[in-house]
């Protein structure tokens, strides 16, 4: 929504310019040449605009006249649990002024943060005699609570969950409460107990387990379980992880055009829209106390530990914005002071800002990191607005540095990311597709075992960044916080570099995944003075942190700069319990010392353990590495190239879009990227490269 | 026969080269010396706590990042290194050509080498992550199985360049000096200083069989310091040369980096000799006005070889045809760093341009301006080819700037506090001109026109 893509949901906001209008007849036209497998989606925060129900109105009557309804919309599916809304909030508020609500047990929702002052939480809260908060923290709604139940972690409860109508879970805790704390399914069996109140069978059992087995015989075991005994059907369930099926039996709906009477056109409105957003990384800002989110580079400015008021390259040059200059936004009666980011692709006449920040009681991490969006939603007649909102802006004097891992936005006419059109595609598969000739007068090292390889489709990758954080918790990479990912010290050993294509105003966006390349003519392995960093016969190149002296040397002869040093003891900061969530089959890296992507070395030292085990040779997927198992669209292979019959070496062999990246430059890298085709009807530009847009500075 | 102006001044007799060459190391020292040496001691102090802070809590305290993982150490160190590359030049080199005028600078220019070689050494050791390994890097004897070192890199020939570097010429240097200590001994007043110079002057008796060794040995190490001139400067570029880095990767290193280095280090010659001949007025009649003449020439001439070699890159560059070296030399010019660059060719390509005329050659206030502009250059020089070169390589996502710290400052200024301390030192307790090869051009026993008395 807040960048030009092609996705229809965009569309529904567009308004105004001739150009917006062909875009519209654009999307229109597409929507209709797929009638049936298309789909009509208006929905998150963007979607609480003033008339939301008049904009879900619309959405059901595209789907429907589309004929998608029952095909791409299964409106008997969708998850039960997922059915309360704003107006049963403003009720249950209501009965809390009104003083008809004695006791308030709230759950791990966050009403003090995510609703605007008009919802009138705070002082309804006041309100009620008994406030109890059970949660893991006392956050900005705990503050409100008369009693704190901590609530055990996720992982260290049972429970069950409804996770699609007629699809149910079981989840089985993965470690004893670390701490003095209870569940609050428990603390639920407790108070009825102790109450003597509520169904008998809340407190008929002891623990919630035995709670939880009698309920699924009873009730679940009998539908799902298909003549299996309960103790083999319990044992499958914790196995499979689900039981049930998808309700698929969902059938096209008659649409009533009279739903269409009371929508009236909306009024035009002077200044800004508003757009604010949940980011991919922090959503509500519920796990806002989590560093390795905060410095997740957002997938498409690359910023990290803030928040920030995005605004056009044309809007910032008609009103004199510089990256980080403070403004001081103001929504109706409300203000928020926020650096100012100039964000290619961006509408004009948009000024967009992620919510889920400026938590005041995340805990010591997420504390003031960056400002509450939340705060300048209204709400109207109990229904929060969050969207479509008219914002102006005043330019103050102040800076504010952001924190931005990508300094360079454009591949300077490289031949980096590769792109193609689907037309370029359908004439030829290799269209961009770089054939530098190199040849070399040595022969090159043998693999006569395995010979690690890796592909990457740049096609499938969305940014969003999994793999990053995948890559982070498998291999305890530290996190450096903003003051040093300005100084250029960020430790990921994956990073997804971004580039903006096209016209700046209009910009697109490429992404791609870099990790060490694990070259065979590796630039890094000759010049280290003490053999740090060498050769295995297996292709890989192997980083003995034992052995470096920090010369870094290699850092600076790696083409890719994928290698990362330990400016400071980071493992040394790691503090109780933090060392729990280290991945115990990876050290942690001293001061002084050079790392980077080992392609989860320990991960194929674990199948090889495995397969030697079970007395056979290692298969093709037997080794998984994390990024790839956190890939939510598959793009990224991984396997032996020694293997005719892997996936990755028939990639290497066959896939006509693949290439290394610095081909000519003859390092001889271990990954394939696969070029990205861009559905957007448009015949070759011949142009892969793109072309110059705004500079954000390079951090220094 | 062209009439050569004498080579030390005041119609100087043989006693009155000994007294006053050895006048600063056996009176009581100047304010002006111990005002200077108070400064350059603070100096080094705050040195020490810089080095011990970046060693005790890490070398982020510096501005290397990703992807300038080099910085102000190695800029620093290449320069230091390069300072010295003078010193062995006049003292070597031009002993074997015959040079007759280095002999009242060779020793000062020698101890600046030594003096430069130490401040450089400190370098690569320290910027290292993990210091206390640094003697991993020398190929010793060791349990660790076939764990070697790896004789591919540039950077183990850099510690084997450096270390021979700083042994020949430290070696050199004390050789030259142990007449001058036995002569400082013979005119000890004291007990003390007789046994403290007498165990340096290595019972040096002045016998006819003591100078036929010494002059023996003093050519030998001559002829071994020479090739040094060439090899030392040559090796540190290849620390560029051989990576692949688009900037650093060409083959016009090795001699541009000499020719710098000599650069620099007659630039630092010219600057001490000038606080020297300020500081101690009887130096003025041995370290001349035609000295600093010809010192200047060679500061002009390696000016413009330097200034050769960067038109040279740029020519290269584009010839090459290959998109990331063209951007580099662009970047480097144009780019965010293009101050650092055009600072470089100004103070080393413009200003010794000066030195074309006589009248500037020869006048101690512009040739010690030029001389500091010219070290100010070639810092720059290997800020420009660091820095520049790291900051922007391949990938454009990856492009960085440097984030220097006031530890790298503190790392660059405190360096002059230990090469100060150590040269303030040295002014007070070695002769720093060389006694025993000044008497042999004197004038003395010779007439204007070159016959006998």
């Amino acid at each position: 929504m807040l960048r030009k893509s092609n996705t229809p949901q965009s569309e529904e906001k567009r308004s105004g310019s001739v150009k917006k209008l062909d875009s519209a007849a654009k999307v229109a036209a597409d929507l209709w040449a797929n009638q049936g497998s298309s789909l009509v989606v208006a929905g998150g925060i963007t979607a609480l605009t003033e008339k939301s129900k008049e904009l879900q109105v619309a959405v059901n009557f595209l789907n429907s006249i589309l004929g998608n309804d029952g095909k791409t919309v299964d409106h008997k599916g969708g998850n039960p649990a997922h059915k309360a809304s704003y107006s049963d909030l403003a009720s249950l508020i209501a009965d809390m002024k009104g003083g008809k609500v004695k006791t308030l047990i709230i759950h791990r929702v966050n009403p003090g943060f995510v609703l605007p002052v008009e919802m009138g939480f705070a002082d309804a809260v006041k309100k009620v005699e008994m406030v109890i908060y059970t949660g893991d923290r006392i956050d900005e709604t705990g503050v409100f609570a008369d009693y704190i139940t901590p609530d055990n972690h996720a992982l260290e409860s049972w429970s069950d969950m409804e996770l699609a109508a007629g699809v149910y879970s079981i989840c089985q805790p993965a470690i004893r409460p670390m701490y003095d704390t209870r569940s609050f399914q428990l603390s639920l069996m407790t108070w009825a107990y102790l109450a003597n109140q509520g169904p008998a069978r809340l407190r008929d059992y002891e623990t919630f387990y035995d709670y939880l087995r009698v309920f699924w015989k009873s009730d679940i075991h009998p539908k799902y379980g298909k003549g299996q005994g309960f103790e083999d059907f319990w044992q499958s369930v914790l196995q499979k992880g689900f039981t049930g099926d998808l309700n698929n039996g969902s059938s096209a709906r008659s649409f009533k055009l009279d739903a269409f009477t009371s929508i009236k056109p909306a009024a035009t409105k002077e200044g800004f829209e508003l757009a604010l957003y949940a980011t991919s990384q922090h959503g509500d800002g519920s796990l806002a106390n989590v560093s390795w989110l905060h410095e997740l580079p957002d997938p498409v400015t690359k910023a990290v530990w803030d928040n920030y008021v995005m605004v056009s390259l044309a809007t910032a040059e008609k009103h004199g914005l510089k990256q980080a200059t403070v403004v001081e936004l103001t929504v109706g009666d409300k203000t928020l002071e926020l650096p100012v980011l100039i964000q290619p692709g961006l509408h004009d006449d948009v000024l967009a800002v992620a919510v889920g920040f400026g938590r005041t009681r995340a805990g010591k991490v997420g504390n003031g990191i960056g400002k509450n969006a939340f705060a300048v939603m209204s709400a109207k007649d109990g229904k929060v607005v969050a969207s479509g909102l008219t914002a102006t802006f005043k330019k103050t004097s102040k800076k504010y540095e952001l924190a931005i891992t990508q300094g360079h936005h454009t591949m300077e006419g490289r031949t980096i990311a590769v792109e193609a059109t689907l037309a370029d595609y359908n004439k030829k598969k290799s269209t961009g597709i770089p054939h530098p000739h190199v040849w070399s007068i040595w022969s090159g090292h043998e693999y006569s075992g395995h010979k690690w390889g890796m592909a990457v489709d740049l096609h499938t990758c969305t940014g969003c960044s999994s793999c990053v954080i995948a890559c982070q918790s498998e291999n305890n990479i530290p996190v450096v916080g903003k003051r040093y990912v300005i100084e250029g010290r960020e430790m990921h050993w994956l990073r997804i570099d971004r580039y903006y294509i096209g016209n700046p105003a209009d910009a697109e966006a490429v992404f791609q995944p870099v990790m060490c390349q694990h070259c065979d003519n590796a630039p890094c392995e000759t010049v280290c003075p003490v053999l740090a960093t060498v050769h295995s016969d297996e292709g890989l190149n192997d980083m003995v942190y034992n052995r470096c002296v920090g010369t870094r040397y290699c850092a600076n002869n790696c083409p890719y700069k994928v290698r990362r040093f330990n400016w400071f003891n980071y493992a040394k900061l790691i503090e109780k319990p933090l060392h729990m969530a280290l991945n115990p089959s990876v050290g942690v890296r001293t001061r002084g010392v050079m790392e980077k992507c080992t392609f989860c070395v320990q991960r194929i030292q674990d199948a090889k353990t495995v397969a030697r085990n079970e007395k056979r040779q290692l298969k093709d997927g037997d080794v998984k590495v994390a990024c790839q198992t956190a890939c939510p669209a598959g793009g990224i292979v991984f396997g032996d190239l020694n293997d005719p019959n892997s996936a990755v070496a028939k990639i290497f062999k066959t896939e006509e879009r693949g290439y290394a990246l610095l081909e000519e430059w003859h390092a001889k890298p271990s990954v394939r990227y696969l070029s990205k085709i861009r559905n957007n009807d448009k015949e070759s530009t011949g142009d892969q490269k793109g072309h110059g847009t705004a500079k954000q500075g390079e951090h220094s | 026969m062209m009439k050569r102006n004498p080579l030390v001044l005041g119609n100087k007799t043989l006693k009155d080269v000994t007294d006053d060459i050895c006048a600063p190391v056996e009176r009581f020292p100047s304010k002006g010396w111990v005002g200077m040496f108070l400064g350059a001691k603070t100096l080094l102090l705050f040195y020490i706590g810089i080095l011990a802070s970046v060693v005790g809590v890490g070398i982020g305290l510096l501005g290397v990042n990703s992807p300038v993982f080099w910085g102000t150490m190695i800029v620093t160190f290449v320069f230091w290194i390069g300072i010295g590359h003078a010193g062995t030049l006049i003292s070597a080199v031009l002993f074997l050509f015959r040079q007759k005028w280095r002999t009242s600078v060779a020793r000062t220019a020698e101890a600046m080498t030594v003096f430069a070689v130490m401040t450089a050494g400190l370098f690569p050791l320290l910027h290292t992550g993990r210091p206390w390994l640094d003697y991993w890097l020398f190929p010793y004897p060791n349990q660790r199985g076939p764990l070697w070192v790896n004789f591919r890199s540039p950077l183990l020939w850099d510690v084997f360049a450096v270390s021979t570097y700083a042994t020949v010429s430290m070696v050199f240097w004390y050789i030259g000096l142990v007449p001058d200590f036995a002569t400082i001994k013979d005119r000890a007043k004291n007990k003390l200083r007789r046994t403290v110079y007498g165990a340096l002057s290595l019972g040096w008796r002045g016998t006819a069989k003591n100078w036929s060794h010494y002059e023996m040995v003093y050519l030998l190490l001559a002829g071994l310091s020479t090739p040094l001139v060439l090899s030392v400067h040559t090796i540190v570029s290849f620390d560029f040369a051989v990576s692949n880095l688009p900037g650093w990767h060409t083959t016009i290193f090795p001699p541009y980096f000499v020719a710098g280095a000599i650069f620099s280090g007659f630039a630092m010659v010219v600057t001490l000799m000038t606080l020297v001949r300020i500081g101690f007025p009887e130096f003025k009649n041995y370290v001349t006005l035609d000295h600093m003449e010809v010192m200047n020439k060679i500061i002009m001439t390696t000016g413009m070889l330097v200034g050769y070699a960067y038109a040279s890159e740029f020519f290269i560059a584009w010839y090459s045809g290959n998109q990331y070296e063209r951007f580099v030399f662009i970047n480097r010019a144009f780019g965010p760093y293009g101050w650092s660059y055009w600072i470089m060719v100004s103070c080393n390509v413009i200003f010794p341009q000066l030195f074309w005329f006589r009248r500037f050659r020869r006048s101690i206030p512009v040739m010690f301006v030029i001389s500091l502009l010219v070290n100010v250059g070639m810092w720059f020089e290997r800020f420009v080819i660091t820095v520049t070169s790291l900051h922007r390589d391949f990938l454009p996502s990856s492009w960085g700037m440097y984030a220097w710290s006031w530890f790298d400052t503190g790392v660059l200024v405190g360096s002059f506090g230990m090469f100060l301390t150590l040269f303030l030192l040295y002014l007070r307790l070695f002769p720093a001109v060389s006694i025993a090869e000044v008497k042999p051009v004197l004038h003395v026993g010779y007439d204007d026109k070159g016959g006998h008395h």
